[in-house]
Formats: C-alpha cells, sequence, structure tokens
C-alpha cells in the first residue's frame, strides 16, 4: 500500500533550477532578499500595525503611532465585552463548589458552532460525490460533472434572492415538521447548508482520488471490498492533504463570511464572528479605533493558528487547483 | 421469499452489477446533487423568473422584458433575439447530429426511437412549465402562514392548495399527460426496437426538442415584447428603430468577427494574397466598427445610467488590478523559485491577506488611507513634497488632480484605493500558485539553456514564461471572473462621499435589492452581468486559450 | 405550445399579488397574558438610553399584571435595521416591536405587517381613554400618522424618543474672528463667520458632509422643503433646493467648509475646538459635553435653530424616530401596545426624558433638574434645547414620511457629491435627481 507520502511525491513538487555557483551571487541575491522582504513587510505590515494599535490609547491610534507608549492590556477586555465576542457564565454551587451550569454564547461562539457544522457537513457531502466522480462508472458522468462545474460561474448576486427565498420556504417546511428548533432562517441550517455542495471541493478531491494507483482498487475488489468501504477504509486514510485543505478552506470560509449572513441572521444567537465585528466597527457610538484594532485582532487570531499548523498541505492544495486549471 | 435468489443470481451476472455500480454512484451523488439542484441551479432559473417580473419584496405583476429594457434600452430587446438564435442554432446543430446519428444506425426502425425522445423533450417542457407556474405559488406559503403558528397540517394544507390553484393544476395535468404518452413511447421504443443506439437516439432527440423548444419560446417572447414595445413607443408619436438597430449591430458584430477570421488566414498567406486579405479585413473592421459606433449609442439611449457607469468603473477595476496583481505575484514567485532560504516562510507570509476577514484588514486600510495629516499614506507623501490627499473620501480622479485632460481622467484615488487593497489581498494566492506552476517546469530545461549560454532573462522570456502560460492563462481568467463579481472589499471602503465613483455593477446591483428592494430589476441587472462573464470566458478561452502553450 | 406557455405567464401575474387583508380588528376580548415582546431597538450600549430603557423594561416585566416579558435587542443604527427588516419582513421572523422613522415605518406597511396603533390607541378595553390623550402632544405623536393614500390615516408608529437637528456655535471662536459674540443671525452671516475660520491659521471651517438630513436643514433655511404635499411630488429642482447645494459647494471652493471623513468628526472636531460651528442631533450633546471634557476645551459654546436665509427666520428640523408595532397573532401585539402604553406613562416618560435628555410626548410633566440624571449632559444644555421646541418663532421641519423616501434618501448623497466635486451643477443634478425621484414615488408610494 501507497503511504501518504508517496502519493503525494507524485504530486508535483518544486524542483530547483540548477545551483549557481557562490562567487555570483552576492549581489543578485541581496536583491532578491530586498524585495523578498519588502514583499513582507507590505503583506503582514498592516497587522503588525493593527496589533500594536490594539494596545494603543485612542489618541495615539488617531495619531497613527507606530508603538503605544503603555501596553494597554485592558482594550482586550473592553472589546471582547463591548463587542459581544465571547461570554462565559460559569454558575458553581456556592458551598461545594461543584459545576452546576455552563452557558457560552458570544460571536466567537457561534462562528466555531458554524464552522464545526459546515465543515464536517461539507466533507460528508462532497467526499463521496468526489469519489463518484473519480472512480466509479455510471450514466451521464462527464454531462453531471460539467453541469456541476458550470454553477462555478454563476455570479453570487444572481443566486441572493432566490437563496434567501429558498432558504425561507425550506425553514417553514422543515419547522412543521420539527417545530421551532427546525427553523433555517435565523438558525445553524440556513449558515450551513447552502455550503455544503462545495464544487470546488468535489473538483479537488476528485482530482486527488484520480491519482489513487488503480492496482489499490484492484486489490480492494479482489478482497471482496465494495466502494463505500474502499472509500473509507482506503481512500481517506490516503487523503489527508486535501481533506486538510477542505478543512482550512472551509474554516476560513465561514470564519470570513459576511453578507450572507448579515442576510439571514437577525439575532445574537447565530451571528457569526465577521458580522459581529462588523456590526462593533459601524455601530452607532463615535469609533473607538483602539478597540476596533483588539476586536480585528481577536477576529483574526484563530484564522491565523489554524493557518500556520496546516499552511504546508493548504497551500500545496491550492497550488494543485491552480496548476491544474 | 422466493425472489430473493433469483435477485441475488440477477445481480450476479455483469448487467447486475452494472446497475449496482450506477446505483451506488446515484446514491454517493445524491446529497451533492439535491443540495447543487437547490442552490446552483434552481435559483438561476427562478432569478430568470423574478426578472421577469416587476418584484419587490414580494411579486407583483408579469412585465415581460421591462425590467431588461430598463437595465440596456433596446439592447436589451437585441440580446434577447441573440440569445433566442444562438439557441435555435445549438438545436438544429443537434439536429444535424441526430441525422448522422440515425445515418449511422444499424437499425432501419430508429424513428421510433426518435419519436419517443420528441416525447419526452416535449414531455420536459411541459414540466418546466408546470414548474414554473408552481414555484411563484409555493414561494408564497411562508407569507401566508405568516400571522399562524407553523403546523405540519397547516403547511400540507397550503402545499395542497398550491397544487390545486388554477393555472397550476392544468399545467400539471397536461405535464402528466406528456410524461405518460413520453414513458409509453420510450417504453414501446425500447420494447419494439430495441438497439445499442436506442439510448444516444433518444436522449439526443430529447435534447434536441428541449432546446428548439426553449428557443422558439424565446424567440416568440422577444419578438411580442419588441413589437408591445413599438406600439407603446407609435402611440406617444415616436419611432423605435428596434428591428433595424439589431440588423446593423448584428451586421457590426458579424463584420468584425469575419473581419478576425480573415485577418488570422491573411497573415498567415503569402505575397499579393496576403495583401489583399489584410485589405480585405481591414475594411471590413472598419465598416463593422462604423456600425457600432452609429447604432450601439442609440440601442443604449435608454439604459439605466448608473448600470453602464457600474460597468465601466468595473473595467477600470479590472484593469488596475488584474494586470498588476499578476506581474507582482510572477515576480515574487520567480524571486522565491531561486536557491533561497526561508522560501516556506516567505510563502506563508504572503498568503496570509488572503486568507483573513476583508471587515478586519478593511479597519487597517481606512486608516492607512484615511484624509487626514497622519494618515500613513499621507506622510508618506509628505516626504516626497506632495500635498496631503483624500484618499477614499476622493471622488476627483487621477486625471483631475494630475492636471490632464478629460479622456485621461481614469479611476477615481478612492478607486484606486480600493484597487490596492485589493491587490494587496490576491497577490499571495497568485504567488503561490505561480510557484506551484513553476515546479512543474522541467530542470533540465533550464540545464540545457544555461550550457547553451543564455542569460537570466532570456531564460525567463523564452523558456519560463511559454511555460508557465497555462498558469497565466487560469489566473487571469480567475482574476478577471473574480473583478466582475467583487463585492465585500469594495462595499466595505466605499464611503458616502465619493457617492457612485466606486459602484462597480454588483455593488450597483446590490444597492437596488437592499435599498430599493427592486428585486426583479436587481436580478435583470445580475443576468446582464452573468452573460457578460460568460461571454467574457468564452472570449478568453478563444483567443488567450489558443496562444497557450500546453508542451 | 410556446404561445401556451406565454399565455399562461401572462394569465399568472394576477394571481401572484397576495393582499394582506386586515380589516377591522378588534382587540377587545384578547388576552395578553403570558407573551414574549421582542424589541428590536438602535440604542447602543453602554448608552444611557440603553440603560433607561433596559431599566424601564425591568420594571415592565416585574410589574404587569399580565405576566407579559419584553425581550430587547440593540440592532445596530437605523440603517442596518432597515436591511435586517427586509430579510424579516420575507422570512416572517419579525419583532414585535421596532425602532424606526416613519418613512422606512411606511414602506413596511405598505407590505402589510404594521399594526395600525391608532385601533389600539382607542380601544375602550386597552386603549388610552380619551381625558388622557388630552395630555399627549400629538403635534409629535403625528408625526407617525399617516393622512395619504394607501394609508388613509392609520398610525404606523408612536414616537418614543424625539430630537432636533440643532446648530452649535462656539461663541469665543466667533469673538475671535472678529464677530459679534453671539451665533450668526443669518445663513449669509453664518458663511462669512465660516469663511473667516476657514482662512484663519488656527481653525477650519464648517465641517460638512453629504448626509440627507443634513442637506435638508439647509435646504429648509432657505425657506424650502424637498416635497411638496399640495402637489404630492418632489421639488428637488426648486429654488431653495438648488440654493442650498450652491451653498455647500461655494463654502467648499472658497475654504469655508471641509467634508470630514469619520461619523461625527464633525461634532468631535467641534468640541477639540477646532471648528465655530457644528450640526447635528441634539442627542449628540451628551458626546460633545464628554469630548470637550476630554479635551480640556473650555471654550463657551451654544445650542440654537439653524440660522434661515435672510427674510426666512430660524428653522428646526425635528427627527422623530419611533417604535412601530409589527403584526403577529392579536394576543402578541395586545402585548407590545401595553408596553408601548407602559412607556407613555407619566412615570416612565419623566424617567426616559431625564435621563436621555430626549422630549417627552406628554404635555402634563416638567422635567425638573432633580430628575436630570443623565450625567453626560449638563441640565443647562437641556433646557437650552427645550426651548428650541418651545419658540413658537422657529419654523418646524420634518422630512416625508413616505415609502419612497428612504430609496431616494439613498440618492442624495451622491448627487451632493457630484455637485461639490463640480462633476455637473447643482441645478442640473437635482433636475436629474428629480425625475428619478418622482419615479421612486410613482413606484414606492402607490
Amino acid at each position: 500500500m501507497a503511504s501518504d507520502a508517496e502519493i503525494l511525491s507524485a504530486a508535483p513538487n518544486h524542483r530547483q533550477p540548477v545551483e549557481t555557483s557562490r562567487k555570483e551571487i552576492s549581489w543578485s541575491r541581496i536583491g532578491i532578499y530586498a524585495v523578498l522582504f519588502a514583499g513582507v513587510v507590505i503583506a503582514i505590515g498592516p497587522f503588525l500595525w493593527m496589533i500594536s494599535a490594539s494596545f494603543m490609547t485612542l489618541s495615539e491610534v488617531n495619531l497613527t503611532r507606530l508603538l503605544p507608549e503603555n501596553l494597554l492590556w485592558e482594550n482586550y477586555a473592553t472589546a471582547l465585552r463591548r463587542a459581544n465576542f465571547l461570554n462565559i457564565e460559569i454558575t458553581t454551587h456556592p458551598q461545594t463548589g461543584v459545576l452546576q451550569s455552563l452557558s457560552i454564547s458570544g460571536y466567537i461562539w457561534n462562528s466555531v458552532r458554524i464552522t464545526l457544522i459546515s465543515v464536517l457537513g461539507s466533507l460528508a457531502v462532497c467526499i463521496p460525490a468526489a469519489y463518484a466522480f473519480a472512480r466509479m462508472n455510471f450514466i451521464g458522468r462527464n454531462f453531471l460533472f460539467a453541469l456541476f462545474l458550470s454553477t462555478m460561474m454563476i455570479p453570487g448576486i444572481v443566486m441572493l434572492i432566490p437563496h434567501l427565498l429558498t432558504v425561507i420556504w425550506l425553514g417553514r417546511l422543515s419547522e412543521s415538521l420539527f417545530g421551532p428548533a427546525g427553523a433555517w432562517f435565523n438558525n445553524w441550517p440556513a449558515l450551513t447548508i447552502p455550503f455544503f455542495a462545495s464544487v470546488f471541493n468535489i473538483f479537488l478531491l476528485r482530482q486527488f482520488f484520480l491519482q489513487i494507483p488503480a492496482d489499490l482498487w484492484e486489490a480492494a475488489r479482489i478482497d471482496g471490498a465494495g466502494h463505500p468501504r474502499f472509500l473509507i477504509s482506503v481512500v481517506l486514510p490516503l487523503s489527508k492533504a486535501p481533506i486538510m485543505t477542505i478543512v482550512t478552506l472551509g474554516f476560513i470560509g465561514s470564519w470570513n463570511a459576511l453578507m450572507w449572513p448579515l442576510l439571514v441572521t437577525i439575532n445574537d444567537e447565530w451571528r457569526p464572528i465577521a458580522v459581529g465585528l462588523s456590526n462593533f466597527v459601524t455601530a452607532d457610538t463615535p469609533g473607538d479605533l483602539n478597540l476596533q484594532m483588539a476586536a480585528s485582532v481577536i477576529t483574526v487570531i484563530p484564522i491565523l493558528v489554524l493557518y500556520f499548523l496546516a499552511q504546508k498541505q493548504f497551500t500545496e492544495g491550492i497550488a494543485q487547483t491552480g496548476i491544474r486549471g | 421469499m422466493v425472489a430473493l435468489p433469483t435477485l441475488a443470481r440477477a445481480l450476479g451476472t455483469r448487467r447486475g452489477r452494472l446497475l449496482i455500480e450506477n446505483l451506488t454512484a446515484y446514491l454517493f451523488l445524491a446529497p451533492a446533487g439535491l443540495l447543487i439542484l437547490l442552490f446552483g441551479i434552481f435559483p438561476v432559473a427562478f432569478a430568470f423568473f423574478v426578472s421577469l417580473h416587476r418584484w419587490r419584496r414580494f411579486p407583483d405583476e408579469y412585465v415581460g422584458l421591462a425590467n431588461y429594457e430598463k437595465a440596456l434600452g433596446n439592447l436589451g430587446y437585441i440580446l434577447f433575439f441573440w440569445l433566442a438564435l444562438i439557441a435555435l442554432v445549438g438545436a438544429a446543430r443537434m439536429g444535424r447530429r441526430l441525422r448522422t446519428l440515425l445515418r449511422n444506425s444499424s437499425d432501419h426502425r430508429g424513428f421510433a426511437n426518435i419519436a419517443a425522445g420528441v416525447a419526452a423533450g416535449y414531455a420536459a417542457l411541459l414540466a418546466i412549465d408546470w414548474f414554473f407556474k408552481l414555484t411563484p405559488v409555493i414561494m408564497l406559503i411562508p407569507r401566508q402562514v405568516r400571522r399562524q403558528n407553523t403546523t405540519l397540517s397547516l403547511f400540507m394544507e397550503k402545499l395542497g392548495e398550491s397544487f390545486t390553484a388554477p393555472d397550476v393544476y392544468a399545467a400539471g395535468n397536461l405535464m402528466l399527460a406528456g410524461l405518460l404518452l413520453a414513458v409509453l413511447a420510450i417504453a414501446l421504443a425500447l420494447w419494439r426496437v430495441r438497439s445499442v443506439d436506442s439510448g444516444p437516439l433518444i436522449a439526443f432527440s430529447a435534447a434536441t426538442t428541449g432546446i428548439a423548444g426553449g428557443s422558439v419560446f424565446l424567440l416568440q417572447l422577444t419578438i411580442a415584447e419588441t413589437q408591445a414595445a413599438i406600439a407603446a413607443a407609435r402611440d406617444t408619436g415616436e419611432a423605435l428603430p428596434i428591428w433595424s438597430q439589431l440588423v446593423f449591430i448584428s451586421a457590426g458584430i458579424a463584420l468584425i468577427a469575419a473581419a478576425w477570421l480573415i485577418f488570422r488566414r491573411g497573415i498567415r498567406a503569402y505575397e499579393n494574397r496576403r495583401f489583399v486579405l489584410l485589405l480585405v479585413s481591414g475594411l471590413m473592421l472598419a465598416a463593422g466598427g462604423y456600425l457600432l459606433m452609429a447604432e450601439a449609442p442609440a440601442a443604449l439611449a435608454a439604459a439605466d445610467d448608473d448600470l453602464l457607469h457600474g460597468f465601466w468603473i468595473t473595467i477600470m477595476y479590472a484593469m488596475g488590478t488584474v494586470p498588476v496583481q499578476l506581474s507582482i505575484g510572477l515576480l515574487l514567485a520567480y524571486l522565491l523559485f531561486q536557491p533561497i532560504r526561508f522560501r516556506a516562510f516567505f510563502r506563508m507570509v504572503y498568503f496570509i491577506p488572503y486568507i483573513t476577514p476583508f471587515v478586519a484588514t478593511s479597519i487597517v486600510f481606512r486608516i492607512i488611507f484615511d484624509a487626514g495629516q497622519h494618515a500613513p499614506a499621507n506622510r508618506i507623501l509628505s516626504i516626497a513634497g506632495i500635498e496631503p490627499q483624500r484618499w477614499i473620501l476622493e471622488r476627483s480622479t487621477i486625471g483631475d488632480l494630475l492636471g490632464l485632460p478629460d479622456f485621461l481622467a481614469g479611476p477615481s484615488l478612492a478607486l484606486i484605493v480600493i484597487m490596492i487593497y485589493s491587490t494587496w489581498t490576491y497577490i499571495g494566492y497568485d504567488a503561490v500558485i505561480f510557484l506551484a506552476g513553476l515546479g512543474n517546469i522541467p530542470g533540465e530545461l533550464y540545464e540545457a539553456a544555461r550550457i547553451d549560454g543564455a542569460s537570466g532573462w532570456r531564460i525567463f522570456r523564452h523558456i519560463t514564461l511559454p511555460l508557465l502560460s497555462p498558469t497565466v492563462f487560469f489566473l487571469s481568467l480567475v482574476a478577471i471572473i473574480g473583478t466582475f463579481q467583487a463585492f465585500t472589499q469594495i462595499w466595505i471602503l466605499r464611503t458616502g462621499a465619493v457617492g457612485n465613483k466606486v459602484n462597480t455593477a454588483s455593488v450597483y446591483i446590490f444597492d437596488e435589492l437592499q435599498n430599493s428592494n427592486r428585486y426583479g430589476y436587481a436580478s435583470s441587472m445580475a443576468f446582464v452581468l452573468f452573460a457578460l462573464i460568460l461571454l467574457m470566458t468564452l472570449f478568453q478561452n478563444r483567443v488567450m486559450g489558443r496562444r497557450v502553450f500546453y508542451g | 405550445m410556446t404561445r401556451i406557455l406565454l399565455v399562461f405567464l401572462l394569465a399568472l401575474a394576477p394571481g401572484l399579488s397576495l393582499v394582506q387583508a386586515q380589516g377591522d380588528m378588534s382587540y377587545e376580548g384578547v388576552d395578553p397574558s403570558g407573551q414574549t415582546v421582542v424589541y428590536w431597538h438602535q440604542y447602543s450600549d453602554d448608552s444611557s438610553q440603553a440603560e433607561t430603557m433596559a431599566a424601564l423594561v425591568e420594571d415592565f416585566n416585574s410589574s404587569n399584571e399580565y405576566g407579559i416579558t419584553v425581550e430587547t435587542i440593540h440592532q445596530g443604527s437605523y440603517g442596518p435595521i432597515e436591511d435586517l427588516m427586509n430579510t424579516a419582513i420575507l422570512s416572517g421572523e419579525l419583532p414585535n416591536l421596532v425602532a424606526g422613522y416613519a418613512n422606512a415605518v411606511a414602506g413596511w406597511a405598505n407590505e402589510g405587517v404594521v399594526v395600525d396603533i391608532n385601533l389600539l390607541l382607542n380601544s375602550p378595553e386597552w386603549g388610552i381613554p380619551p381625558e388622557e390623550q388630552a395630555n399627549l402632544n400629538f403635534n409629535l405623536l403625528n408625526v407617525n400618522q399617516l393622512d395619504f393614500p394607501p394609508f388613509y390615516g392609520m398610525r404606523v408608529a408612536w414616537a418614543n424618543q424625539n430630537s432636533l437637528h440643532v446648530f452649535y456655535t462656539n461663541l469665543d471662536i466667533v469673538e475671535a474672528l472678529g464677530f459679534e459674540r453671539r451665533p450668526p443671525a443669518t445663513l449669509e452671516e453664518f458663511e462669512e463667520i465660516a469663511c473667516a475660520a476657514g482662512a484663519s491659521d488656527m481653525y477650519q471651517g464648517y465641517p460638512l458632509d453629504t448626509g440627507t438630513s443634513h442637506f435638508e436643514s439647509f435646504v429648509a433655511a432657505h425657506g424650502g422643503a424637498i416635497f411638496d404635499g399640495a402637489s404630492d411630488s418632489y421639488i428637488f429642482e426648486s429654488a431653495e433646493v438648488v440654493a442650498a447645494l450652491e451653498l455647500f459647494t461655494r463654502m467648499l471652493d472658497n475654504n469655508c467648509a471641509y467634508l470630514y471623513a469619520e461619523r461625527f468628526q464633525n461634532t468631535g472636531d467641534f468640541a477639540i475646538g477646532l471648528t465655530p460651528f457644528a450640526a447635528g442631533s441634539s442627542a449628540g450633546i451628551p458626546f460633545i459635553t464628554w469630548d470637550a471634557a476630554t479635551a480640556e476645551m473650555t471654550d463657551e459654546w451654544v445650542v440654537t435653530a439653524f440660522p434661515g436665509a435672510e427674510g426666512v427666520g430660524d428653522i428646526i428640523q425635528l427627527f422623530v424616530p419611533s417604535q412601530a408595532i409589527l403584526t403577529g397573532t392579536p394576543e402578541a401585539e395586545l402585548a407590545t401596545w401595553l408596553f408601548v402604553k407602559y412607556l407613555a406613562g407619566k412615570d416612565a416618560q419623566l424617567a426616559w426624558s431625564g435621563a436621555t435628555g430626549y422630549f417627552s410626548i406628554r404635555t402634563d410633566i416638567q422635567v425638573t433638574e432633580a430628575d436630570f440624571t443623565e450625567p453626560r449632559m449638563p441640565f443647562a444644555r437641556f433646557v437650552e434645547v427645550s426651548g428650541i421646541l418651545g419658540d413658537d418663532s422657529i419654523s418646524v421641519y420634518s422630512s416625508p414620511g413616505l415609502p419612497s423616501y428612504s430609496a431616494v434618501r439613498g440618492l442624495v448623497p451622491n448627487v451632493i457629491a457630484e455637485v461639490i466635486n463640480g462633476d455637473a451643477t447643482a441645478a442640473d443634478a437635482l433636475a436629474e435627481l428629480n425625475v428619478e425621484a418622482a419615479e421612486l414615488h410613482d413606484e414606492l408610494d402607490a
């Protein structure tokens, strides 16, 4: 059985052009590093200043100082509270100290829940579909694949109103079946289910599944395994890299989503963090820029942490979609 | 009980295994297929339906192509003619393929198959008709049950009512009859004249019927609407020269297309022939161009200025971001590809802007490009001795600011800030994909070139760039489509002070949705945008796709 | 077959419009017990409005005899609330009580989701008895009574926080610039002082924005309006509107005014003593006081009505943000009204007005210094502003309560921006705007 690494090495890797000799490098190399470092400054300069400004007083931000005089950690406390990002209420029994109830709310918690549901749902829907397209023969396969791909070209603005009406309608149906908990609008289904069947994910996975050697399937079939078992016990364990890519992309997508959640949420029960930040920034009170910066940093951190953890597979995955076009 | 072993035996055969494979595949596809149908395909059909109505939050009256006319003037009608004609041509081409298929068929009774296919296609049209009547009625259910507690029985009652609404009921019966007929015809065809060609023949004839029916519907709709518009104009004593505009503009475009074809043959031909062909092509181009210049403004006279302005802004936005972002991305990727340290670090850092939310990063950009003296952008200007600018608040074009003549006006400074922001966001993405593309170029080629004594630039120009062309093509396509769909980054950075100077077409359409609640009109404009994106993709595939070196 | 399709499509059209029949609704005998009332408001957290409203809600929740519970949700300012209402109307997930201006509420009423408050106000069982109604200030309340078709006297909302678009003058700066130590008496004098400020090294001119309300105050100061009730049409091409826009252009061109970027930067700049004038909602006075204190600005400043053009006299624009009761079950509608009625009571009004500086809708209460608890606003300021409302010599302006006004309002800033930028003349741009506004008026107000 091929290992994860072997499969990956079948994917294109960066090959080095011929090494140049040490003498001629000096100047051109300095030039290269200078340009690359300039790129770094431009790419993350705004973030670094965002972090710096999040510790400043309001007037320091207004004067766009580079660094704060004192680190105002309380900006973060204020921002967390004012922006309703995270509220954790723990009640313990007054005498015994035993945990009685734990209630978590706030935009961060909402985004975590939404992200989990949409990523898991997306995997559950896209993996079988991609597998079918990659490794099964059935009538109408090419037609269906082309149909799926063609939906990627439709501008979002065309779909906005139909999506809204569809979600409302399905919500009513589901409410009539499951009661108020089944609502779609202003509930998790409207925020997640429309994004389960991501054509991009199906495409990405299919490309990867196509590379899995046919011998593996032959061997599994001789062992008496059908498609479902082959998918679960052979294909999935080999597909950590593309799944990681999808998970990361899905996380980023639902963490950053702004316009659609703005339309389908009407209270803080399920409002995700990007909407929360946007509301905080455009709130009625005169802008407390330092607090806005602190809130932005809080919003960005989870994305960056995940990205640092997954970035190798992730950038590889992204790169592969590009060269195959 | 008796049937089970028989079933097992039947499934054990090759045919049986095939059936199981098919069924498993459909089962695997079912969730994704259903969701894509609901959230990918149905919305388009429904949005088209909406675009034929006056529709503000809730459906109002059917207005035909009036929304398209409002958006594009007479060009709206002309576009629909073209659409109908393209569909007709498509149907005709499929009909031709059908004929070859029939001719090559070993079976002489193939016509039964075709009849079955036609019946199926007709039934499909009836089903679409029924669907379009049912959908709006069903869509009203949530509104009807608004002041009551939603229960299953109430919902089902309303659902039942929608199916039996007079129009829907009639169309439903018609559809059922059509379906029945189609099933009978197909069964008959498969039973009596079954051959290897039956499947494709039935499928092809059904599709041909469907497309032909659709195109005839479109054509009839367009003709009826055009006639109505002309009659309405005549009543007020005006002439509406839609027909002549249709002829002249079509002729103009046909001439330009023909000129292009002749030009391509011409540059490959020799001597005299070459001269003649190029001359003819030039003349045709001039004639076509003249026709377009003369007629297009009149056809667009009644168009929505804000929409046209939106398209103009979109074009400037695309021209200002795509080339810059691609070349910087390529430069960074090329440098990263050199033997250097910390490659992984650089790659990781460059990608960060792409993954962070617009809401967060836009706040910093607002401060950088603030109008105040302390804004970083203004501080940099002051070092160079330039007066502070108003950046995101500046409606004036750079042409104005630099004192250039009007035709060199260009985008407003506010739009330029948005372009910078957008470029900043996407460079890392481009660089990462370019880097992967560079990695695909075989190292031996470089080696060979180096042995031949080629310099760095020449290697880049003659080896790297041609071999990278598929990546360049892919990225430019993605980037251009992206700019036409761009929304959030503009919406979030725009200020009241710049008015519509940064409103791309998508932003304007969203405003119509959100502020004026004109769903019907906004949908029609969204379709125009969609058509434009499709057209550009096709054009890019045709023109750029040919120049791509696939190695 | 295609012809059939077309005919069917056409025949379908009338079937699509669904009329929301409300008819002669009566609340007699309806039981509001145990209802939950969801209230979308726009009071930002930490503001005295939000705190006072929270206290009033808590008091109502614990004291009402029907066990009604009010839940408040802060939904951002009016813009976001209107956006949210768009989808809420589509989905039917409506709150019971929502904050909005008359024009926005009129748009919602067009969709049949707004309750006619007259039915509740005049209900023998649940309403306010006529003798008590005499104590209500119907000058304020009737901004929400829409007397034109298709509303025919429907009371779409209930005023609860009335404020004024006031004019601020920094007397020390005016004096320092060599003018008499008082607010400008006319618009011409205002322009002159602003120009002097713009020309000085110390100060800036008048902080200007492209907002519609701000512009309307200047139109009113020229003696005009943007809508004419008598002819039932928008009148953007009228001389007064053109003059107001030309004033903007002229002041910007001559460096007598500047465009500001951040929200509330105008009053912010005023509070730190940078500009001699600013305009803003009287609800913003606490913020100015606070900003001025933070910046240790000690100049003397006053709050007045807008100076009118020569011969027009002072004007003041009334902002009447209100609360609309939205359709739900009759029980929920009634429960919502009981909360609104509670807010209109003497004690609640005294507490509300005293803590927020808004004017009461009752004529039978007088906020004294002891009642006045808004910590960031000196009582003297409240008296100063109350004086403007009580001054009969000042003409009152309020923007048209038409559904189309929401959309028209969105068009105005662009036109202003276009003209002050020199892309079009005021007359041309406004004439064009008038055509668009007329179209919207036809389409949305029918």
